[in-house]
């Protein structure tokens, strides 16, 4: 319970200091570059968040995150780009659209994937879901016609909000960003819903002990294939973010490497912890930026803080502060 | 379930045999368990005793014969299956929840009970009929104490009775022990030995038992294994004069 307590005033505390964050570019303490990375940031953490459900909580280890991902980018794009302008809808209904769709379109192939890859467990299913991920990327990246190919697809047109009474456009940086951190919050809910729900509880009796879990009376495959299709679902509506921050699509968020980057955020801020991906990406994204401004070889240090917390605390970052905590206030847990 | 099926016998094993390639691990098995009538299975090691409770769970079907729970045939279906109708096990080898606490690890036995097992957005917090059942099974099993302990980290005795109380929280109709006090100290099984009374006094037993102290003091029905085959049935009684049997097994504790 004091631990309960103590991560709701962490969980307000990170929220407020995110809220606040675009106040630094007005005051002209960072440059409006700091303020896209943080959005680009902010994003990433709900797919971290989804990709942690699966990983962290119910072991689920996929080197094929990135499929979701890029898939909800290429559907957003696509659908602003070639059938919202052919629809004569408000223009203010194409945010949900676009949204709509990169759920879509990641639940099916969260569907599909988990149908196929679920039946096998550890580097089976690292291969598989590797494999899922390029063979996406290969067609993204070969599909001229339909998906720009290696060039991405350019000319996602500028979107904005509409709701009931409100209208904002979404054009503007700081509106963006905290539409973004709006969905984000709501992400981190749910997650945090999830995981202290009975449902939350079965994912973490499989992750520690599947054939006993199916012991107990639990269909243990019908769980895996939820967590993976809330676990996909999150990461496309991330891709969508993404789509319409950027304006563009790559192949490259389809790529393993952005998927080995999840596994690499997840893993350095604490695995199992839902905020400790998202603290993971942040440090990954924003002090990686930092980091290469000011010698070429930066990457050596992420590496290396990397063997740290794999060596030293398996549990990443947030476990090193869990132990921190323990050490100052006894194991009252 | 079941309600049809009151007078059926809460198991019958059918002309099971279950080959592994070439090695024949239970050859035509057959027995029958009336509800309330606690079963041991004895046998040398290598007998075919797990091989039969994986058989009977789910772990793998047999390669003849069929099994019938409470009047229904569950051969060939998955464990989950099998436990949701009210068959459970615990195994030789403990298999817990290693980073649950003890609580942890029969809460969400517990939890298969309940209508709301599988939601996604209750807060289990807020379940207090579950957190009174579950200290119901930890005093049952004697591990109040060592409650909020990890599994990992609890003795081996208490771990033994955790995988006892895991199998026990799901309330079944009947329960396969596999070897309960194996790995314990003398001292200890005394300990078990009241603890697998108490529990034959509400569900019915199957297990599987090197010990002959503890099946003697629990068992209505002693079932004798050798070689995957059934070489004897009866009460300890008939059991214990059978000549079959004093060669074969009882022998060697004399």
């Amino acid at each position: 319970m004091k631990q309960d307590n103590a991560r709701r005033w962490v969980e307000l505390g990170l929220l407020a200091l995110l809220a606040l964050w675009p106040l630094g570019t007005t005051l002209g303490w960072y440059s409006p570059f700091y303020f896209s990375l943080m959005t680009r940031i902010v994003i990433f953490g709900v797919a971290l968040l989804g990709y942690d459900l699966a990983a962290g909580y119910t072991g689920l280890v996929s080197f094929g995150h990135a499929l979701f991902i890029g898939l909800g980018g290429y559907a957003a794009g696509l659908v602003l780009v070639k059938l919202a302008p052919t629809l004569g809808l408000d223009p203010g209904l194409w945010l949900w659209l676009a949204l709509g769709t990169s759920v879509l379109v990641s639940a099916v192939a969260a569907v599909v994937v988990g149908f196929l890859a679920l039946r096998t467990r550890g580097i089976y299913f690292v291969f598989l879901t590797l494999a899922f991920g390029q063979f996406a990327y290969l067609v993204a990246w070969n599909w001229l016609g339909f998906t720009g190919g290696d060039n991405g697809l350019t000319g996602i047109p500028q979107v904005s909000l509409a709701l009931p009474g409100l209208r904002l456009e979404l054009s503007d940086a700081g509106t963006y960003y905290y539409f973004v951190l709006v969905v984000f919050a709501l992400s981190y809910a749910l997650c945090r819903r999830v995981v202290q729900s009975p449902f939350g509880r079965i994912l973490v009796g499989i992750e520690q002990n599947e054939k006993r879990t199916a012991y107990l009376g639990y269909p243990v495959i019908r769980y895996k294939r939820r967590v993976f299709l809330l676990s996909g679902v999150l990461g496309g509506l991330a891709g969508g973010l993404y789509a319409l921050l950027q304006g563009f699509v790559s192949p490259d968020l389809l790529h393993w490497h952005l998927s080995g980057d999840i596994i690499l955020m997840t893993w350095l801020g604490g695995v199992g912890t839902l905020i400790g991906p998202v603290l993971g990406g942040f440090i990954y994204l924003f002090v990686g930026n930092w980091l290469s401004t000011l010698f070429a070889r930066w990457q050596i240090v992420m590496g290396l803080l990397f063997v740290f917390f794999v060596l030293f605390s398996p549990r990443g970052m947030v476990g090193l502060v869990q132990q921190g905590w323990r050490r100052l206030w006894g194991s009252s847990t | 379930m079941g309600v049809l099926n009151v007078n059926a016998p809460v198991l019958r094993v059918e002309k099971v045999t279950k080959r592994f390639g070439e090695l024949v691990a239970l050859q035509s098995v057959n027995f029958e368990l009336q509800r309330g009538q606690n079963q041991a299975i004895i046998g040398p090691n290598g007998a075919g005793k797990t091989t039969l409770f994986n058989v009977i769970t789910g772990e793998f079907p047999p390669s003849e014969g069929r099994v019938w729970f409470q009047g229904h045939d569950i051969t060939g279906l998955p464990p989950h299956h099998i436990a949701q109708h009210g068959l459970a096990r615990s195994f030789q080898l403990n298999n817990l929840f290693p980073d649950f606490t003890a609580y942890d690890n029969v809460w969400l036995a517990v939890q298969i009970r309940h209508p709301w097992r599988e939601s996604m957005f209750r807060n289990t917090r807020r379940l207090p009929e579950l957190d009174e059942q579950v200290w119901r099974v930890l005093e049952q099993v004697h591990l109040e104490a060592v409650a909020l302990q990890r599994a990992c980290e609890l003795s081996y005795g208490d771990q033994r009775h955790l995988e006892i109380g895991l199998a026990l929280a799901t309330q079944p109709q009947l329960l396969l022990l596999d070897e309960p006090t194996s790995g314990i100290s003398p001292a200890e099984t005394q300990k078990t030995i009241e603890l697998i009374q108490s529990i034959s006094k509400e569900v019915t037993l199957l297990l599987i038992e090197h010990d002959m102290d503890v099946v003697m003091s629990v068992a209505d029905r002693i079932l004798v294994m050798h070689y995957g085959s059934v070489l004897a049935q009866g009460t300890p009684e008939q059991v214990e004069a059978n000549p079959e049997v004093q060669e074969a097994y009882l022998g060697d504790f004399r």
